[in-house]
């Protein structure tokens, strides 16, 4: 097995092992005794588990919950995960139901509107403008655009690395290929929007 | 609704750009919660040693830093369990560390304290439940883990020292 605690050097990104392919170590070593892997597990994939409860229309509150049970269902049902390095693929499965199973409920009371039906509405605060730049508001504002099948699939995949986008995509209910060796259909359409806004400087 | 020629092209550094640009404002605007894995963590603490989690019950200052700048100050945590309840005294050692004297209902055990810093110091509670521990870092916080000598475990919240 590969060390996992060797740091990808900066802009060498490609060098680094796969999160898919660390999240595997992790868990292997955690299988095989050493019971802070499975911190290391959860330090490391829980900011792409919260995006992936976000985008399928948790509050902040319903999705922490998500997140967290997630986690304990992990720890019940490791057994089932015949490949590590599918880890990455099953937890993201398991917080999507979670997060349909919650808001499910969530919708009969209060809907979230700050959640990511309109992910151009998250914190429109001055304070949360001032910190983002031109470019950044432009590109916000261009996913907010899209379908939400295609919102959700940009947002979570940009947390993940490029080996992993096939079990990312096949996770969140998407054909193969989606993204990734091609740019496919959802990264295209954002793409094109862009490159027709004038506000959107290449950098 | 036809694909475009352009969706068959190959993922190249713009895209990779995007994504990358996509994923710090994302950060930025929803972010996790600072606090989130450490709750996980708790949680999963709790799921694996099938322990019971104790509430807080009070809290007092016995002397508070307005009112007298005595270097005893101290104060009382306690927390209550179905089978257990803890009694903990937070007392003041010297600039920089704090001591515990606890008292558990339940008589002798063994008593871990888990501070912020990753720090497990392990002392056992005598037969009268007593236990002390010394050279705390002040300032931090701490949980204990009660393992009496009968019944599920018991896990407190955090407490500042």
């Amino acid at each position: 097995m590969t060390p996992d605690s060797l740091p990808g050097l900066p802009g060498h990104g490609t060098s680094q092992p796969s999160l898919a392919a660390r999240s595997g170590e992790h868990l292997t070593a955690y299988l095989e005794g050493r019971r802070e892997a499975l911190g290391e597990l959860v330090e490391l994939l829980t900011p792409l588990l919260w995006q992936v409860a976000r985008t399928h229309g948790c509050s902040q509150h319903a999705a922490e919950d998500a997140v967290q049970e997630t986690w304990l269902r992990l720890v019940d049902h490791v057994q089932d995960i015949r490949e590590p390095r599918a880890v990455l693929g099953w937890l993201v499965v398991a917080v999507k139901r979670e997060a349909w199973r919650t808001t499910r409920v969530a919708r009969r009371d209060t809907y979230d509107e700050t959640g990511t039906v309109d992910p151009g509405d998250v914190q429109e605060g001055p304070e949360a403008l001032t910190i983002l730049t031109e470019r950044q508001r432009t590109l916000w504002a261009a996913v907010g655009a899209l379908p939400e099948r295609c919102r959700t699939l940009l947002r979570v995949v940009a947390f993940v690395d490029r080996p992993d986008y096939d079990q990312v995509s096949t996770a969140l209910g998407m054909p193969r290929g989606s993204i990734g060796p091609t740019r496919g259909r959802c990264l295209d359409k954002l793409r094109r929007a862009l490159v027709a806004d004038p506000k959107w400087v290449d950098a | 609704m036809t694909g475009t020629d352009t969706e068959l092209e190959p993922f190249d550094s713009t895209d990779e750009g995007i994504l990358r640009d996509l994923r710090e404002v994302a950060s930025r605007l929803d972010p996790c919660p600072a606090d989130l894995t450490e709750r996980i963590l708790f949680a999963l603490t709790v799921q694996a040693l099938q322990a019971e989690v104790a509430e807080l019950t009070s809290q007092t200052e016995l002397v508070s830093r307005s009112m007298a700048p005595d270097p005893t100050e101290a104060s009382t945590v306690t927390f209550s369990a179905e089978h257990l309840s803890i009694m903990v005294t937070v007392v003041r050692e010297d600039a920089r560390h704090t001591r515990i004297d606890g008292w558990l209902t339940c008589g002798s055990a063994e008593v871990e304290v888990d501070l912020s810093d990753g720090r497990v110091e392990t002392v056992l509670a005598d037969a009268e439940g007593r236990f002390v521990v010394t050279g705390l870092p002040q300032g931090s916080s701490a949980r204990l883990t009660v393992r009496p000598e009968e019944g599920r475990p018991v896990i407190t919240p955090q407490f500042s020292l």
